[in-house]
């Protein structure tokens, strides 16, 4: 018997927003320790990690190891209208080949959703070693980001001991927005070695905008001209990765 | 197999325009693929996927490709653009990008040929909403795995243009060196290619089975045969004295040639090119279907744009209307098609391209039903000089581009894929534009059929001779009319009827109704050509001929003030003729 009821559907809609950013077909595993799911995007510049243990559920059953594979666009879809505090189920109709989803509030809804055939291919997790790492008010992250995204298409990751810097040159004009180890949004701030890197921003606004929704702190990793690293924290120990490959200049 | 090995080649093959140089680059490539996926290199190599028949084509939008440059190697699509203005070729700018691409990925996997035929497979197939987002993405999915040389060539392939210059029989020439020890096989194997219209299928047998392979390849309903072709001459003593002195001729209709293959009561219908185009023509699947007394066959016709008031032939431009995806059902009411049977190349389990011409006509004759809409192709057999260019003139002047000279010998078999002296068309070398109006005067009519019973369907129109003060026929005139104009004909020529000819009309053409020579109205055509039946300027130009207008049309301009005798003249058409006569550029 396959059963999962999560207490808030907002955050089942916000985790599925977060992972749509990046593919189109989400397969999760899922064992009864608990739910993952990674995934990259098809021309391999982003990817994301998810994790979510059986004890953030409100109920988890899960006798066997399991893949779900969905159209994340379609069930976002079913996901639209659903309300904050409603709770949802999720459960397996395996003979019809179904996902089905039932959202219980007011009164009890039920959709469902065809499972598609999962890939196989497994994705490493990329062997990076950061010298940066900053954890920071995921909203002032977004908005430097959308400040920066108003003139580039990229943005610089600058870190030294003193601050982060993230900034953009742009036709019209640049944007520079710095962190200082000791400012207000600032959580955490280790900086072993000076480190620079540029990355797209189309990725990063998705990401962070995604992320955000289910989280109000952000960690971000990264070296220089390697991969960076977003983390948000979730609650009850789950975890919401991105990882982005940078631009060369 | 990685994907680069291919490329080296296509590398080695556009270094080179010597044919012999390209097989050999050609065998090395055959043998070194592994048997499993030959055909895919096969098509790929084509720039294809699938064989053409089977009507899937990769052609992406250049902006589409654009699209996946920019993502795939993190310039912008303005600066992507940009240097597709400057450079023109957009496997150019794929390769230039991808060369100086700053968007790194988190992995790198070797593109093998595998990966980049399903992912060209899924983006030539991917149809419907958020169709074009996941081109864009799968493609830039294999660019960003890509090096800069197989870059510039995937983006070719899937854009549609490849063109390597590499021709089908090169690539025989090429799997027989490979499979077979010598290319002295490749008759073998384009016997085996003409049959299946599947250069991979051939490749696959050859590769697993070398000749053994193909020896047993037959005409299968359902896969198109490559067609065979024609020679062309504009003599008819020398076409003559080619096909052995007696020969038959058919009319060469200006349509669209189509390899009809009806499968019980299913059709499908091949272009020349063998692309299927089924979906083009419904109307000629179901003529075929329901006069075709055959449970399978495969006929060869020609389909032409007819006027659905008069049944006259349209130029093949008209035809064109119809190639197009949406509004097949409104097409096929304003351009609709009649089929003009010529060719047999199989039926109930019978293959008849080994017979000769004559046994495959009377086969065709006697397996196709005639009605309104679907006929034998018009032809004669003869030996008679004259009479062939009477029946060209005839031909030309029905609407038909010429004459398709055909032997009649003991060995005039249906050679599917060949051009030869077997077939022999006959154009016509000159032309002469008709590029003002002309007013000419109605003589007599005929009665109209269908939307046009209780009308007239065409008028017969004539010019005026001064000299003998005759009115001599130039055309028959249906088209241009609006249901209005139609609809008043009747009154406006019922006090002009009389019971014969007017004595001061010259006609050959016997009309239903003759009228008093008054009306003028104002004419447009397509050009001046030599006829067989009307009398204006016969016997001028060539002993026997007239001349008239082809392709007639009324303006919608009835010149009131004009008298009958105000008309063009014939001489004014003999001018007109002389200084428009041009050589056809072929």
């Amino acid at each position: 018997m396959f059963k999962i009821v999560i207490p808030d559907s907002k955050t089942w809609k916000n985790l599925m927003n977060a992972i749509s950013t990046l593919i189109e077909e989400a397969s999760f595993d899922v064992t009864p320790e608990g739910m993952k799911l990674r995934a990259m995007d098809p021309s391999h510049v982003a990817m994301v990690d998810f994790e979510y243990p059986k004890t953030a559920f409100q109920e988890y059953e899960c006798p066997e190891p399991t893949k779900l594979c969905v159209n994340i666009g379609d069930m976002l879809k079913l996901l639209k209208r659903v309300e904050a505090g409603e709770s949802l189920e999720l459960s397996l109709d395996k003979a019809a080949g179904r996902l089905s989803m039932k959202i219980s509030g007011k009164y009890t809804r039920r959709f469902s959703l065809p499972l598609l055939q999962p890939s196989t291919t497994e994705i490493p997790t990329p062997k990076i070693s950061f010298d940066a790492r900053v954890k920071l008010d995921a909203d002032s992250l977004s908005d430097a980001i959308a400040d920066i995204a108003t003139v580039s298409e990229q943005v610089k990751f600058e870190a030294n001991p003193e601050k982060l810097t993230l900034s953009g040159v742009g036709e019209t004009g640049n944007v520079t927005i710095d962190f200082e180890k000791d400012s207000s949004s600032v959580i955490e701030f280790q900086v072993q070695q000076e480190s620079k890197a540029l990355y797209g921003i189309s990725f990063l606004e998705d990401m962070i905008k995604a992320g955000k929704a289910s989280s109000k702190i952000s960690t971000i990793e990264f070296s220089t001209d390697k991969p960076v690293k977003i983390d948000f924290e979730l609650p009850l120990q789950g975890k919401l990765t991105y990882y982005l490959a940078p631009r060369i200049e | 197999m990685e994907y680069s090995s291919i490329v080296e080649v296509y590398e080695e093959i556009s270094s080179t325009t010597k044919r012999l140089e390209i097989t050999e680059y050609l065998r090395r490539l055959f043998e070194k693929t592994p048997k499993e996926i030959i055909d895919k290199v096969v098509y790929l190599t084509q720039g294809k996927l699938y064989p053409d028949y089977y009507g899937i084509e990769l052609g992406i939008a250049e902006k589409l490709a654009v699209k996946a440059i920019a993502l795939a190697s993190g310039a912008t699509e303005k600066s992507v653009a940009e240097e597709l203005n400057r450079l023109g070729d957009i496997g150019e700018v794929a390769s230039l990008f991808i060369g100086k691409k700053s968007q790194v990925t988190l992995f790198r996997e070797p593109l093998t040929v595998k990966r980049v035929y399903e992912t060209l497979d899924k983006i030539a197939k991917a149809t419907g909403e958020g169709s074009q987002d996941l081109k864009i993405k799968l493609l830039s999915s294999l660019l960003s795995d890509a090096t800069p040389a197989e870059a510039k060539y995937i983006v070719r392939t899937v854009t549609g243009r490849l063109r390597l210059g590499v021709a089908d029989m090169t690539i025989l020439d090429g799997l027989a060196e490979a499979f077979c020890g010598s290319k002295d096989f490749r008759p073998e194997l384009e016997r085996a290619y003409n049959l299946t219209s599947d250069l991979g299928m051939v490749a696959k047998a050859v590769s697993e089975k070398g000749l053994e392979g193909i020896k047993n390849f037959r005409i299968s309903v359902g896969k198109p045969i490559r067609p065979m072709l024609a020679e062309r001459l504009s003599s008819v003593e020398e076409i003559l004295l080619k096909v052995g002195g007696r020969c038959v001729a058919e009319y060469k209709y200006d349509g669209e040639r189509l390899q009809a293959h009806k499968i019980q009561d299913k059709v499908l219908l091949f272009s020349r090119r063998l692309e299927n185009i089924t979906h083009h023509y419904p109307d000629a699947c179901e003529l075929i279907k329901s006069n075709v007394k055959a449970s399978e066959a495969i006929v060869e016709c020609e389909c032409v744009a007819v006027n659905v008031d008069t049944g006259e032939m349209m130029p093949f431009q008209e035809l064109m209307h119809r190639r197009r995806k949406y509004d097949i059902e409104e097409a096929m009411k304003l351009y609709p098609v009649s089929l003009f049977m010529f060719d047999l190349l199989y039926v109930d389990g019978e293959d008849y391209t080994v017979k000769p011409y004559l046994e495959r006509r009377k086969r065709l004759e006697e397996i196709v039903e005639e009605s309104e809409r679907i006929k034998l192709s018009k032809a004669i057999i003869t030996s008679d000089i004259k009479e062939l260019e009477k029946f060209f003139e005839e031909a030309v002047e029905a609407g038909c581009e010429g004459l398709m000279i055909k032997s009649v010998s003991p060995d005039s078999i249906y050679k599917a894929g060949a051009r030869g002296w077997l077939w022999i068309k006959y154009k016509r070398d000159y032309q002469a534009l008709l590029t003002d109006t002309v007013d000419l005067v109605a003589v007599g009519a005929f009665h109209g059929r269908g939307k046009r019973a209780g009308t007239y369907g065409a008028l017969l129109m004539a010019v005026y001779d001064k000299k003998n003060d005759v009115f001599k026929t130039v055309c028959k005139l249906g088209s241009g009319f609006t249901d209005e104009d139609l609809a008043k004909l009747p009154t406006m020529f019922k006090e002009l009827i009389i019971p014969h000819k007017h004595p001061r009309v010259d006609s050959e053409v016997e009309a239903d109704v003759w009228f008093v020579p008054k009306i003028v109205l104002e004419v447009i055509g397509a050009e001046i050509t030599l006829s067989p039946i009307h009398t204006a300027c016969k016997n001028i130009v060539r002993e026997g001929s007239g001349l008239a207008i082809r392709f007639p049309r009324f303006t919608g301009k009835y010149r009131d003030d004009k008298a009958a005798e105000d008309a063009t003249t014939e001489e004014e058409i003999l001018e007109m003729y002389q200084r428009q006569l041009k050589k056809i550029e072929a």
